[in-house]
């Protein structure tokens, strides 16, 4: 698999950082509002001062002018556990670049922005399962694990969100922002489910589509033998303009369908094609989307 | 258009294998999808036959099969072959002998469709300088380069066929080069009803008459022994692929004979025709039917009887002299020197006033040839072996036992002698032209000896011009026909009776027409029969032959080659085919 990350494509991401939007109990200190106090320059609150606290928080001019003792709180800053569920099934084989190459690339630059945000970032890439994977980690070093992981990969088999999904939960136990990358064409059964549970657990979810561009234009005309890539089953079918015009339809309820969901739940959701450059995606469609900033 | 190589088109054959190849690979076209389930239950549409029709002939396919095709036409070399409006220079040659009078069912000759062939040559090459040459044996130029095109369109209108025979390869390339040389004109072409096979290659003919021909190609008469009327040679040739029934009629202005014959396709054949009433001298043979080309169905013959030759004798007679002189020509014996065309003296002295011709034979001519007393004569010294008056003798075989010491003047021209002794000699004056022979006949071995009538004849000959028989009786137009010994000349006319100029001292003409030409002289009038030559009868050249001359001219023409194009062709639908089988791999790959 190609290299994912060059220096030209880092001096693009270089001014892009996550969005969270709820405090995040990390376990390290990082850049992200902590619902715990902490240590850091944004003042949080005061409280009443108790025996133990550091007298180096008890504001005097506070002391002076009520006389109480009161401490200063600040803003407890801590790291975002990044979970990236990248799907490799067969169906994401399809297209030049294939959708799952395009789907890599996205992953290692999201995977880039959380680790230099000093987040912990895991890959846990599936098919109807979750092929072995890399839990959260922090530091650059990372970085070098989930771009190897992301070259040994080769695309293959039938998809299932579910069912990665319910793995993925036996695996980890600490929710953060899940990122969820795939074409959802065939999620396979009850996929909403899955995503329902994640959301149970605490996770922020987001949903990536990747398509071809023939996913949502096919230019197939003539008597063509249709083979799924995931199950084998075929279908030969004369396709004509009226034929190609129902797939359309098709396509777009599902689209709207997923759309709905998302919104329904929260769930933020973002579709591109594997035609459009990765930069424009990350810097218009997921700044405007309000993923990154 | 041309193909150099047209053997090329069999590789077409390789189409078969790439039709092969293309239903070998040819399968149900597939398409692969991330989720079968968008696509099941869709409607099918049903297929027309166009778009059937669309989906078998499979553009690659279509256009593999172009690049063959268009590679197989560039290995055939393709080429256009075109002539350009101008060239470095156009010879245009003529053919102007007689046989060019031939006409065709439509009273056109040769020579005309020959004119309209160069005009229309002309027209086409309107920028290029242009010589015309009318070529026979005896060639002309009707035009040079440097001549304005209309000056050689009108050379050419007002040029005419001659009757003289075909002129050689040779003496054209020699007139060509008088005209800055063949390598001076692009195209050299020559209009005729025949191929010259010696013709350079680079020459271009056109054939511009090509008709059946019955034709009298020779014919001569000669009298019988027993003087009883002649016998005539004729020769025909049927030059067609039919049998002629001809009839051969002899003619001599009096009596008239004829003879019937069944020529075969392509005969050539020669027949004796006796003619035992004829008397006369001027004979006509005509051929009948006619046909195309008459001029050589009739041919004229002129029986050749030779003129007396006067002689005036002065002093004894001599009959082995006489013997002698009347072996060489028929001897009319007259009074008068005047009248005489030779004067001998024989034995006798001549006055100073004698003029003309003499022969001398120990004699004396008053104050020319004085003779003096006599010696022995012990041998016969040759002083000029190769002098005229000793052809055919044999000098040495002479004995003579005495001859006289002439006094001879010093521009006396000694032959034969013995030490000082003049024995033959030629001695000229402003009046007299003399041939002395010093010894007396009756004194030697002369008379006896093969050498005598033989010098007399060699004396007769170049005192008096003896008329050639020969030119009479083969001649044709356009040969030198000699007029001497026929006396003095008064009038020459054609067979139209127009005088032809005869300049004083020529004793030649090149008659221009066939017939009887009319000699009037001071001995008589005399008939000079002119044939069209008879080469001009032959057959032509049979068309296979043509095969040389033809490719000079496709040689010759202007040639481009096509083949650089239809390989570029070949090469942008090979582009074509491949970009074609790219865009679809990728999109084969999109689908999968």
């Amino acid at each position: 698999m190609a290299t994912y990350i060059d220096e030209t494509f880092l001096r693009q991401l270089s001014n892009l950082r996550f969005i969270v939007k709820g405090r995040r109990k990390g376990h390290l200190a990082g850049l992200h509002a902590s619902p715990r106090a902490g240590v850091s320059l944004e003042f949080a609150d005061y409280r009443a001062y108790t025996p133990g606290d550091d007298f180096r928080t008890i504001d005097w001019n506070v002391v002076g002018r009520l006389d109480r003792l009161l401490v200063k709180t600040y803003v407890h800053e801590a790291d975002l556990p990044i979970h990236l569920l990248v799907d490799f099934s067969a169906s994401m084989r399809i297209g030049v670049p294939s959708k799952a190459h395009y789907a890599a690339h996205l992953a290692a630059a999201m995977a880039y922005l959380g680790l230099r945000g000093l987040d912990r970032v895991g890959l846990y890439p599936f098919t109807d399962q979750l092929i072995p994977s890399l839990p959260v980690r922090h530091g650059m070093g990372q970085m070098g694990r989930i771009l190897r992981l992301l070259r040994d990969i080769d695309p293959g088999g039938r998809t299932s969100i579910r069912a990665a999904i319910l793995e993925f939960l036996a695996q980890t136990h600490e929710s953060g922002l899940t990122v969820i990358i795939s074409d959802f064409l065939s999620p396979g059964p009850d996929f909403e489910d899955g995503l329902a549970r994640l959301a149970h657990r605490g996770d922020e979810l987001v949903l990536l589509q990747v398509l071809d561009p023939e996913d949502l234009t096919p230019h197939s005309a003539g008597t063509t033998r249709l083979v799924d890539v995931e199950s084998s089953q075929h279908v030969t079918l004369t396709i004509g303009q009226r034929t190609l015009d129902e797939y359309v339809r098709r396509i777009h309820a599902q689209h709207e369908a997923l759309r709905t969901f998302s919104f329904q739940r929260g769930i933020p959701y973002f579709r591109t094609t594997t035609d459009v450059p990765i930069e424009r995606f990350l810097h218009q469609d997921l700044r405007r989307g309000g993923l990154l900033r | 258009m041309t193909l150099a190589s047209p053997h090329a088109f069999y590789l077409l054959f390789a189409s078969l294998l790439v039709l092969l190849l293309h239903a070998l690979s040819a399968r149900e076209r597939r398409r692969d999808v991330s989720a079968l389930a968008l696509w099941e239950g869709l409607p099918g549409e049903p297929q027309s036959r166009a778009a059937r029709l669309r989906q078998q002939l499979d553009p690659l396919i279509l256009l593999q099969l172009a690049v063959l095709l268009a590679l197989v036409t560039a290995l055939a070399q393709p080429a256009w072959m075109t002539r350009s409006t101008s060239l470095s220079g156009l010879a245009i040659v003529l053919d102007g002998s007689a046989s060019m009078r031939a006409t065709d069912d439509d009273d056109t000759t040769a020579y005309d469709r020959a004119v309209q062939e160069a005009l229309s040559l002309i027209e086409r090459y309107p920028a290029t300088a242009t010589a015309v040459v009318q070529l026979s044996s005896r060639p002309t130029i009707l035009a040079r380069p440097d001549h304005a095109h209309t000056d050689v369109r009108d050379a050419l209108l007002r040029s005419e066929p001659t009757w003289y025979g075909e002129g050689t390869t040779e003496t054209l390339v020699a007139l060509l080069g008088s005209l800055g040389g063949e390598s001076q004109f692009e195209r050299v072409v020559v209009l005729s009803d025949h191929v010259a096979p010696d013709l350079p290659a680079t020459f271009e003919s056109i054939l511009v008459g090509t008709a059946d021909n019955l034709a009298l190609t020779g014919f001569t008469v000669r009298e019988n022994r027993d003087g009883i009327g002649v016998t005539a040679l004729v020769s025909v040739l049927n030059d067609s692929d039919g049998y002629a029934d001809a009839t051969i009629r002899i003619d001599d202005r009096t009596n008239q004979t004829s003879l019937s014959l069944l020529l075969e396709p392509g005969e050539a054949g020669s027949f004796l025709i006796p003619f035992p009433t004829s008397g006369g001298t001027r004979f006509t043979a005509s051929l009948d039917p006619g046909d195309g080309f008459p001029a050589d169905n009739q041919r004229t013959f002129s029986l050749d009887r030779p003129i007396d030759v006067r002689v005036h004798w002065l002093g004894t007679e001599n009959r082995y002299l006489m013997a002698a002189l009347r072996a060489v020509a028929p001897i009319r014996l007259v009074d008068s020197p005047a009248d005489a065309d030779l004067t001998v003296v024989h034995d006798a002295a001549a006055p100073a006033s004698l003029a003309g011709t003499i022969l001398c034979i120990h004699g004396a001519i008053e104050g020319l040839i004085t003779p003096g007393d006599s010696f022995p004569v012990s041998q016969v010294d040759v002083t000029q072996p190769d002098h005229a008056l000793l052809q055919d003798v044999e000098p040495d075989a002479f004995r003579i036992r005495r001859a006289p010491a002439a006094a001879l003047p010093a521009s006396a021209s000694i032959v034969l002698g013995s030490r000082e002794l003049p024995l033959l000699a030629i001695v000229d004056d402003s009046t007299r032209s003399v041939v002395y022979l010093a010894p007396d006949i009756l004194d030697s071995n002369l008379p006896i000896t093969v050498g005598f009538p033989l010098l007399i004849r060699n004396i007769l000959s170049g005192l008096v011009r003896l008329p050639s028989g020969l030119a009479y009786r083969s001649a044709e137009v356009g040969d030198p026909i000699s007029l001497a010994g026929r006396g003095t000349i008064d009038a020459l006319y054609d067979p139209n009776d127009e005088r032809i100029d005869v300049p004083d001292g020529l004793s030649t003409f090149r008659p221009t027409v066939p017939g009887f030409h009319t000699l009037l002289t001071d001995r008589g009038a005399f008939a000079i029969a002119v044939n069209v030559p008879a080469g001009e009868s032959s057959a032509p050249e049979p068309p296979g032959a043509v095969d040389a001359p033809v490719h000079a001219t496709r040689s010759s023409l202007r040639t481009i080659p096509l083949w650089p194009l239809v390989a570029g062709v070949a090469v942008l639908l090979l582009l074509g085919e491949a970009v074609l089988h790219a865009s679809r791999r990728r999109l084969l790959r999109r689908a999968r």
